[in-house]
């Protein structure tokens, strides 16, 4: 992997520049206008996902490396400004610029308190999630992964529930407490690094042994690993996810945890790959783990955002497992799934928004039959849960059918044979569709059919044109992707081949070095077991 | 001439001072803010002028008045974050003094004062001038910690202050002292190269002692645990603007003064078989103040008692990078000071000033209960004042994209490049103190942000001198965070220059002065390089940044070329 192309024009930062310049704007406008903030922030948000289509359109998907690449001195120790996009960031770049707007629209009405203040929150948000995801460089990654956190803490402490204070104080120690660490990370890897650089690809090329590897890991996957979240450092979504407002949450599920996700595949995996291999199979656990867990709790709840937030860990679960598997299938579909989890998560956030709006509650017990008053609703969230739980023909069976049988090809069939761990994780995890498709579906019966037990369901206004409009949006998305997915694999798949191959290929040359050193070990996955021997010692 | 030329930002404080004194008779009552205004014309002219020698020939900045002041890029660089916070504090002082019902031009003279002994405390190169730099100093200030005659908390912060900083200023003496009779010189040049020659007469004992009373006296003065007792009771008994200049200016002035008088000294030999303890002695200091201010900064409910331990906290994490430097005394090629030390005390600096200064702007007519409930709301009342705490208290949490984020992430990297294995982890304990940190400035910002006003809340003072004062902050925290290319040129050349004379180091001529290179031949000792550059491929020179080489990148494809 290297740098393909550089930018003629920097879109890129043109992308991340106009919601910056939406917020500046924002604050130039006096703070009673609440519909000149809206619509400030809609345009620039609007503004920057056509700026992202052109991105789309420049993006060449034969070319494995970063494109669109600007370099810029930035820092006097090391540091530049380099930004570019590959096949692993692109749809997660497209993913943000697309909601993004849509996420605005949907809090048209539902934020009316401090609208100025609100918006600039979730223009800087955008831009700094866009920061993150083309980074190149990792101090700039850094700053950018930070940047998210005070957005996101003011929309959940000022704009969230009752106990807004206790869940935004807990998001931010929680994350800042694994990305400090991946920070000493950053540092001690460009100590490593010797080249007074920060640049990703230069990190690329550090070398170090597997004890340095595995304590990296170890800092950055925490970080990544509390973001994502990866089962046991869950804790903290569901107070987040149902303290934020709608808007909140929607941005929160559907961009800001594939941080977690996508740096696990940018700098994780690639930066450490014997650690990388030593910690797939526990990571792969404990992702497992999450599916499972995620699902029985979110089949628990009675509070239906809670349920949605806890079906996130479940998805976020197959996304780690399927990253973790290693082959082609299975990363391109944890990205496609990120994707994936975004919409149709994002969208029932929506739907539970819109539920919320109009009875102030989001007890299941409080709904039931109201498929009858709100006839488009029921519509949405049929497809949309149809979606959430990989239905054929919508998005969400494309990515769990990958990341399963990427799964299952390296089980069965990988370098090493057979291996029946990684099998009885992949059998584990396709009870979690089964699970799913429970809760999901109990939900949707609960919420939408039967008779209905409180009066005031009678006359629910069904969904409004706006919300109709941002709904049906993603809906279409949703089928696009179902149906069509290679327009968005053939976009991935040189990246992540590349990754693998080189992945792989430091994997065999660090066996290589040790089978000079004629050390015996367990014949396994011969590019795990290079690791597998280190961790014996 | 030239010694007046190179005095002169100095002059021009003293001068100021006696001038607001002056205008201070002729100034009715109600009228005073006119001569905050005054002070910060007269500072703003002495830091031009610094700024101008700074510039200036490299001859200026050698030392003059028979060699106890040197305007070098250290001094200047310092003298500048000083006369900075000593303009954001008069500023801040003229909307906060009339309010608080302090009428009186004094302050300003003693600030101006306080400002100048700062000053000449910073480019001292004379143990000494440093001592008389470090009263002048602190005299104007113990009267200013007092300043707010009505109340009772004032009385308490100007004895308490007065007597520790007698108690620092005796130790330091002692020191002093001590160095004269180890090294009978009192130039610190001069002792850092004595010892450095490590001659027979030398008591490593005395130079030993002398260290550990130096050190210990300015542990006092940048409030270093378990030093700092009087640091909460003072910065909460001081009138805000005195209590920000504190924060900021005596800060930065004792860091700067630590830091040269310490690698000046610290490669001595004569230390190096003894003294284990220099090191250790900084290192302990480190993490006490980072463990125990951040930790306790988590019980406090006032909100200048917050930010005093805050203050408490950050000198634990620039004293990590003086150790970082300093433990490697001995070796060649690593004398200067951590450049990220001065960018560090910059960004601190007007960070901590901006925080005190939102609070000087908050709260009328005498009352001054700064405790947490009562700036509840007031991003929502004054979504300026709410919005200055905003960047300031972030900026001090180390959050991007502001200074104090980069000046940890520099100061940090710059602690494991000096000493990676070791340093590492006491840099993983910083950051997660500074995770603790984070709980209590979210806990401030919790308040003005999320939480409702009860009863009364605190009203801001609006005013033209201290809005401009948090505009300033505002914009440079983001500069410093975003764009702070010429500050960390300056912060480098200001640490390559903080310890005094490093050419006096370089090895005496070879045994075999015909060798074409005498470095090559073998069993002639090596020179010692002046500049670390010459070791430390990562000291590479500065800016304009080289572009990257081609090499060193894949091969690119020109789009049009496809």
């Amino acid at each position: 992997m290297g740098i393909e192309t550089r930018a003629l024009t920097p879109i890129l930062t043109l992308t991340l520049a106009l919601p910056m310049a939406g917020a500046l704007l924002l604050a130039l406008v006096p703070r009673d206008r609440a519909l000149a903030h809206k619509v400030v922030s809609l345009a620039a948000s609007l503004a920057a996902f056509v700026a992202s289509l052109s991105i789309w359109v420049n993006f060449d998907p034969a070319l494995a490396g970063f494109q669109l690449v600007e370099d810029h001195p930035w820092l006097a120790f090391g540091a530049r400004y380099t930004v570019g996009v590959d096949g692993i960031s692109l749809l997660l770049v497209m993913l943000t610029t697309f909601l993004t707007p849509l996420t605005i629209l949907s809090a048209w009405k539902a934020v009316e308190k401090r609208t100025r203040e609100f918006h600039i929150a979730m223009l800087v948000l955008e831009a700094s999630m866009l920061g993150t995801l083309v980074a190149m460089d990792l101090l700039l990654f850094f700053v950018f992964w930070e940047i998210m956190l005070v957005p996101m803490y003011l929309i959940i402490g000022v704009w969230g529930g009752e106990r807004r204070i206790y869940a935004a104080v807990k998001f931010f120690l929680y994350t800042t407490v694994g990305s400090v660490l991946m920070m000493v990370g950053i540092l001690y890897l460009y100590q490593q690094g010797g080249s007074d650089s920060f640049a990703y690809l230069d990190a690329l090329k550090t070398d170090l042994d597997l004890r340095q590897q595995l304590w990296l890991f170890a800092a950055f996957g925490l970080a990544f690993a509390i973001k994502v979240p990866l089962f046991p450092f869950h804790t903290w979504l569901p107070d987040a996810h149902v303290e934020a407002p709608t808007a909140g949450s929607v941005i929160l599920a559907g961009v800001l945890l594939k941080m977690g996700t996508y740096g696990f595949l940018r700098f994780a995996i690639p930066l450490f790959p014997d650690a990388a291999g030593a910690f797939a199979l526990p990571v792969m656990l404990l992702a497992v783990v999450g599916i499972v867990y995620g699902s029985f709790v979110a089949w628990a709840q009675d509070d239906v955002k809670k349920l949605v937030a806890y079906s996130s860990v479940a998805h976020l679960g197959f996304v780690m497992l399927g990253m973790f598997a290693l082959t082609s299938e299975a990363v391109q579909g944890s990205i496609l799934q990120m994707v994936n989890h975004g919409i149709s998560t994002g969208a029932l956030f929506l739907l539970v928004g819109v539920l919320y709006e109009r009875r102030h509650t989001r007890l299941i017990a409080a709904y039931g039959g109201i498929a009858r008053p709100m006839k488009v609703f029921a519509f949405f969230l049929v497809v949309t849960t149809l979606s959430s739980i990989g239905l054929p023909g919508t998005n969400g069976f494309i990515g769990e059918f990958l990341i399963l049988a990427g799964t299952f090809r390296e089980a069965l069939s990988g370098p090493g044979g057979t291996n029946a761990t990684l099998l009885a994780l992949g059998v584990v995890a396709s009870t979690g569709v089964v699970l799913g498709a429970i809760y999901m579906l109990t939900m949707v019966r609960k919420v939408l059919f039967g008779p209905i037990v409180h009066a005031e369901n009678e006359s629910l206004p069904d969904v409004s044109f706006r919300e109709g409009l941002i709904l049906a949006t993603l809906t279409v998305v949703v089928f696009w992707i179902g149906v069509f997915p290679n327009a968005f694999l053939s976009r991935t798949s040189a990246s992540v081949d590349a990754l693998l191959a080189a992945y792989k290929g430091r994997m065999v040359e660090h066996r290589m070095v040790r089978m000079d050193e004629a050390r015996p070990g367990p014949s396994d996955a011969p590019y795990r077991l290079a690791a597998d021997a280190e961790v014996a010692e | 001439m030239s010694d007046l030329l190179s005095l002169s930002p100095m002059l021009a404080c003293a001068f100021t001072g006696l001038l607001v004194m002056a205008l201070d008779l002729l100034t009715g009552t109600g009228r005073k803010p006119f001569l905050a205004w005054v002070t910060a014309a007269g500072f703003a002219v002495s830091g031009a002028l610094a700024l101008g020698l700074w510039q200036a020939p490299v001859a200026l900045h050698a030392p003059f008045l028979s060699g106890v002041l040197a305007i070098d890029p250290h001094g200047a660089f310092f003298t500048g974050v000083i006369l900075l916070s000593g303009v954001l504090a008069a500023l801040l002082a003229a909307d906060y003094l009339p309010e608080q019902g302090i009428d009186g031009g004094e302050v300003y003279s003693l600030l101006a004062f306080s400002v100048t002994g700062a000053i000449l405390l910073v480019i001292a190169t004379d143990l000494v001038t440093l001592f008389l730099g470090l009263e002048i100093m602190s005299l104007a200030l113990y009267v200013l910690a007092a300043g707010k005659r009505a109340s009772p908390f004032a009385a308490e912060a100007g004895i308490k202050y007065l007597l520790l900083g007698g108690v620092a200023s005796a130790f330091l003496l002692m020191g002093v002292a001590f160095l004269y009779g180890a090294t009978g010189s009192l130039d610190l040049a001069a002792i850092g190269r004595l010892l450095a020659a490590g001659g027979p007469g030398i008591d490593p004992l005395l130079v030993q002692g002398a260290m550990v009373l130096l050190i210990v006296a300015l542990g006092f003065k940048v409030a270093a645990v378990p030093f700092h007792f009087w640091t909460p009771d003072v910065y909460e008994g001081a009138p805000t603007p005195v209590t920000a200049f504190m924060a900021g200016a005596v800060k930065a002035a004792a860091f700067a003064v630590l830091a040269r008088v310490v690698l000046t000294l610290a490669r001595a030999p004569v230390l190096a078989g003894l003294d284990v303890s220099t090191g250790d002695l900084l290192l302990g200091l480190s993490v006490l103040s980072m463990v125990v201010g951040n930790v306790l900064g988590i019980v406090q409910d006032n909100v200048k008692r917050i930010l005093a331990y805050s203050s408490i906290a950050h000198a634990g994490y620039l004293l990590l990078g003086v150790w970082a430097t300093q433990s490697l005394a001995g070796a060649p090629g690593v004398q200067t000071l951590n450049e990220a030390v001065p960018f560090y005390l910059l960004a601190y600096a007007i960070a901590t000033v901006g925080a005190f200064g939102v609070l000087a702007l908050l709260g009328r007519a005498g009352e001054e209960d700064l405790s947490l409930p009562r700036i509840a709301g007031l991003g929502r009342r004054h979504p300026a004042l709410g919005a200055a705490l905003l960047v300031s208290v972030l900026s001090l949490a180390g959050l991007p994209p502001l200074g104090g984020f980069l000046a940890k992430f520099h100061l940090f990297q710059q602690v494991l490049i000096a000493a990676p294995d070791r340093a590492l982890p006491w840099v993983v304990l910083a950051v997660l103190a500074s995770v603790v940190a984070l709980y209590y400035y979210l806990r401030i910002l919790l308040y003005a942000y999320f939480r409702e006003p009860e009863d009364t809340p605190a009203q801001a003072i609006p005013g033209a001198a201290g809005t401009l004062a948090l505009a300033a902050v505002v914009v440079l925290t983001l500069v410093l965070g975003v764009a702070p290319g010429r500050f960390l040129v300056a912060s480098r050349s200001a640490a390559q220059a903080a310890v005094l004379s490093p050419s006096a180091v370089v090895a005496p001529a070879p045994a075999t002065p015909t060798a074409a290179d005498p470095s090559r031949v073998a069993g002639s000792p090596p020179v010692r390089p002046r500049l670390p550059e010459a070791l430390n491929p990562r000291l590479r020179p500065l800016m304009p940044l080289p572009a990257p080489s081609p090499a060193s990148r894949q091969t690119l494809v020109e789009p049009g070329a496809r």
